[in-house]
């Protein structure tokens, strides 16, 4: 065991440590408790960028993945791949797949929740979250150069 | 495609310093790290003569992949070098726990190699499950790596159980993290 927080929510103390094993071992409660942050997100290279006179319809095959993590110490660290998808003219960004972590869910009795079950909660938890301003925002300032010439719709001139 | 590997004194005459100088290609020439470089070879302290090797060579002798085991009981990569990785925790120093890294798989005979393109190269999954299976030979548990982010997705999607050791972080503009590889359990073989 290494270092130790002051972190959560209602004036509570709650202690997060590092297991030997590495992982951060804390319940659904105190995660869902405690603000991630956005570090950086990348887009897939071998996805490859749209050519300079492409249309919307081309924005179907962007993906990449995000990495957040907390300001606790020790750090929360979780990463995530998503993809573009376009509905009827509509742009939203889809998680895809599992969470990658460093997070392992117990219950309040201290006990591993499990690799399976901990990936399943943290994917509801992200997915209850505004992940997607943030990565759009990131990826919109890193490829602008890239991206600017992207017309999806009506109401955003850039993805 | 066949799997080499082995310390220096056991690996075939030459494979060494094809070895090296294919780390050169990768991850100077393409991904940018700035290394340690001599004669068109990447080496550090960490190359030595108990540092095993594990190359995939394809069909036509070229080498398609590559990457380094280091006992965490001797000086390694991530305790020397990048300990902040850790999130806290000290580093590794256990018989059972062994370092990877220096892993790249990728195909310079293709007609366009990319950085993320070892994701989708054949060699790549055979050079992960070699590399574990080699460090399994040798005792060890569990790896840790020091890798840029993109290996994790790799090592997930190959079905082996492994877990982030902390955040990501920007080094020399390159994001880097350490991970967990349970050796004992994964289908290396």
């Amino acid at each position: 065991m290494k270092s130790k927080a002051r972190r959560g929510s209602r004036g509570k103390w709650a202690t997060l440590t590092v297991s030997a094993d590495g992982y951060v071992r804390l319940t659904v409660s105190a995660f869902r408790a405690i603000a991630l942050t956005h570090l950086l997100s990348e887009l897939d290279a071998d996805i490859g960028l749209p050519p300079s006179t492409a249309s919307g319809a081309c924005l179907a095959s962007i993906a990449g993945y995000t990495e957040w993590a907390s300001q606790t110490t020790p750090a929360l660290s979780l990463g995530w791949d998503w993809r573009i998808e376009t509905t009827a003219g509509q742009v939203r960004y889809e998680r895809e797949g599992a969470i990658r972590s460093n997070v392992m869910l117990v219950d309040e009795w201290r006990r591993d929740l499990g690799a399976a079950a901990t990936d399943v909660l943290l994917c509801i938890a992200i997915d209850s979250l505004e992940w997607q301003l943030a990565v759009d925002h990131y990826i919109s300032n890193r490829y602008a150069c890239h991206l600017s010439n992207l017309t999806v719709t009506e109401n955003r001139s850039s993805l | 495609m066949r799997v080499i590997s082995g310390a220096v004194a056991g690996l075939p005459e030459g494979y060494y310093g094809r070895v090296t100088h294919y780390r050169h290609r990768v991850f100077v020439e393409q991904l940018g790290w700035r290394l340690h470089v001599q004669d068109g070879s990447e080496t550090d302290q960490f190359d030595r003569a108990d540092t095993v090797y594990v190359m995939v060579e394809d069909g036509a002798g070229n080498i398609a992949g590559c990457s380094r085991l280091l006992q965490t009981t001797r000086p390694y990569l991530l305790a020397e070098v990048f300990p902040q990785l850790l999130n806290g925790l000290p580093p590794p120093s256990d018989a059972s726990v062994w370092e990877l890294s220096r892993f790249a798989a990728m195909d310079f005979n293709a007609r366009a190699a990319t950085p993320l393109a070892q994701f989708a190269n054949s060699a790549t999954a055979l050079l992960m499950r070699a590399s574990v299976a080699c460090a399994a030979e040798r005792g060890a548990q569990r790896l840790i790596t020091v890798s840029p982010v993109g290996i994790e997705r790799l090592i997930r999607r190959l079905g082996l159980q492994a877990h982030r050791a902390g955040p990501p972080m920007i080094i020399e503009g390159h994001a880097i993290f350490a991970c967990w590889i349970e050796v004992s359990g994964s289908e290396h073989a």
